[in-house]
């Protein structure tokens, strides 16, 4: 019996790696390839369900006088929609959706993954990867669609002459290429060694509990609240971090010389 | 990545974590995390720059015309009342003007009533006045008349006790030379 949970509720796993293994739920092959519907797709649709219930609620009032789910509803939109317009200009908010999506679907992901028993699909290389490379697809894609061959002045600034170039022009380029590795990297290392670290401590309360040194045991137990509130923090800055610098990208592929 | 693998062996209880890889490096579920990845998040995608983010671009958007109309209209009342107050003033002063014409020409009539009256009356008791003045100037001729004759006879009385004899017309010359010297 597999729950979408990890292992079965009143057994708390000792091993802080546990929490991050996929089983599947519905076992499903297509075309030889693995597309069971795991503990880990179920968890995305929690969060993206969350989201979209919250968002939706929020929009469908249209109250001329919001009520508080509204106002919640209209300051994300002004927030994502004045990120875009500071850093990719007025010709970014034709990303505006794909943007705001990213981050409630990172930030719906990150959040659910704080609560026990949960699964925190962005702490998987695999899904953080996949929308970095979804990102910078998108900022190529457009960069070239939009300035043809100009696109590749982004390597080459403006007004540097020319001996400088030969060393600029490659990191340049390897700092592009670094972009969705560093991206995926981030937000997935810090999911990732956040939720070891809250584990690790819990564990600690509980073992020097049953060491009989239950005294001792208040330490990592006291601060395992306030990691846990920063783990909350962390949770809503990764978010907004992967969004901005998609924003950031966005506005080298809108206006590729800087 | 060794503190992690360190992490995992120490606190793995069965032989299972130490065989398997790390779950986050796990290939065995790319697949179908790639794939339900896009499924979510393409229909996250869908629904939101579908339906919900218009919603709430039009909301906001509605709200701003809303705020911006009624500052107009706040605005065109507001001129309104202005003008109605300049009227208002207009209005007074003309009726200030109006009140005092009203008023002075009452005066201006009164005072004129005034004077003729006052002349009449004037005339009138100047005209009664000489009448009367008239009347006590023929009176006191009369009484002076009267007191000629008083005196006269007066005489006669006191100068026939003395015995003497004396003429009408002396007595009266007499008379009339000591009220000529009195006067």
């Amino acid at each position: 019996m597999n729950l979408p949970i990890h292992g079965f509720l009143p057994t708390i796993a000792t091993d802080p790696i546990h929490q991050f293994k996929i089983f599947p739920l519905l076992e499903w092959t297509a075309g030889g390839y693995n597309l069971s519907f795991t503990n880990s797709s179920f968890w995305m649709l929690v969060s993206t369900g969350l989201v979209l219930a919250f968002l939706g609620v929020a929009a469908s009032r249209g109250g001329l006088i919001p009520n508080r789910i509204q106002s919640l509803g209209e300051l994300s939109y002004g927030f994502i929609a004045d990120m875009v317009r500071s850093t990719a200009g007025e010709e970014g908010l034709k990303f505006f959706p794909f943007v705001f999506t990213l981050f409630f679907f990172i930030l719906g992901a990150n959040m659910v993954g704080m609560f026990p028993y949960a699964f925190t699909t962005t702490s998987h290389i695999a899904v953080t990867g996949a929308l970095a490379v979804v990102v910078i697809l998108i900022v190529v894609g457009y960069g070239i669609y939009k300035n043809g061959l100009g696109f590749f002045g982004l390597f080459a600034p403006h007004g540097v002459p020319l001996p400088v170039m030969f060393f600029l022009v490659p990191i340049e380029i390897i700092s592009f290429l670094a972009r969705p590795i560093t991206l995926g990297m981030r937000l997935f290392a810090n999911m990732l060694a956040g939720h070891i670290m809250l584990k690790l401590l819990a564990i600690f309360v509980v073992m020097l509990a049953g060491a009989g040194l239950a005294w001792a045991s208040w330490v990592p137990y006291l601060l395992l609240i306030p990691i846990t509130a920063l783990e909350f923090l962390v949770a809503f800055l990764q978010a907004y971090v992967f969004a901005l610098l998609t924003c950031v990208y966005l506005k080298d592929a809108i206006h590729p010389h800087h | 990545m060794s503190l992690l693998a360190f992490l995992a062996e120490t606190a793995a209880h069965g032989g299972e974590a130490v065989k398997a890889p790390f779950p986050a490096f796990d290939p065995t579920w790319y697949a179908s995390q790639l794939f339900w990845l896009a499924i979510f998040f393409l229909g996250l995608y869908f629904a939101l720059s579908r339906f919900i983010l218009p919603k709430l671009s039009d909301t906001l958007e509605k709200r701003s015309n809303r705020i911006a109309s009624d500052l107009d209209e706040a605005a065109r009342l507001n001129n309104q009342s202005v003008e109605a107050q300049k009227a208002l003033e207009l209005r007074l002063a003309q009726a200030r003007s109006k009140a005092r014409d009203t008023a002075d020409k009452a005066r201006e009539k009164t005072e004129a009533e005034l004077a003729t009256e006052t002349a009449r009356v004037d005339a009138d008791l100047a005209r009664k006045l000489e009448t009367a003045e008239g009347r006590i100037a023929k009176l006191r001729a009369d009484a002076m008349q009267n007191v000629e004759q008083i005196a006269i006879d007066t005489a006669d009385a006191m100068i026939s006790r003395f015995g003497v004899k004396a003429s009408k017309a002396d007595l009266k010359k007499a008379v009339t030379t000591a009220l000529e010297k009195r006067a």
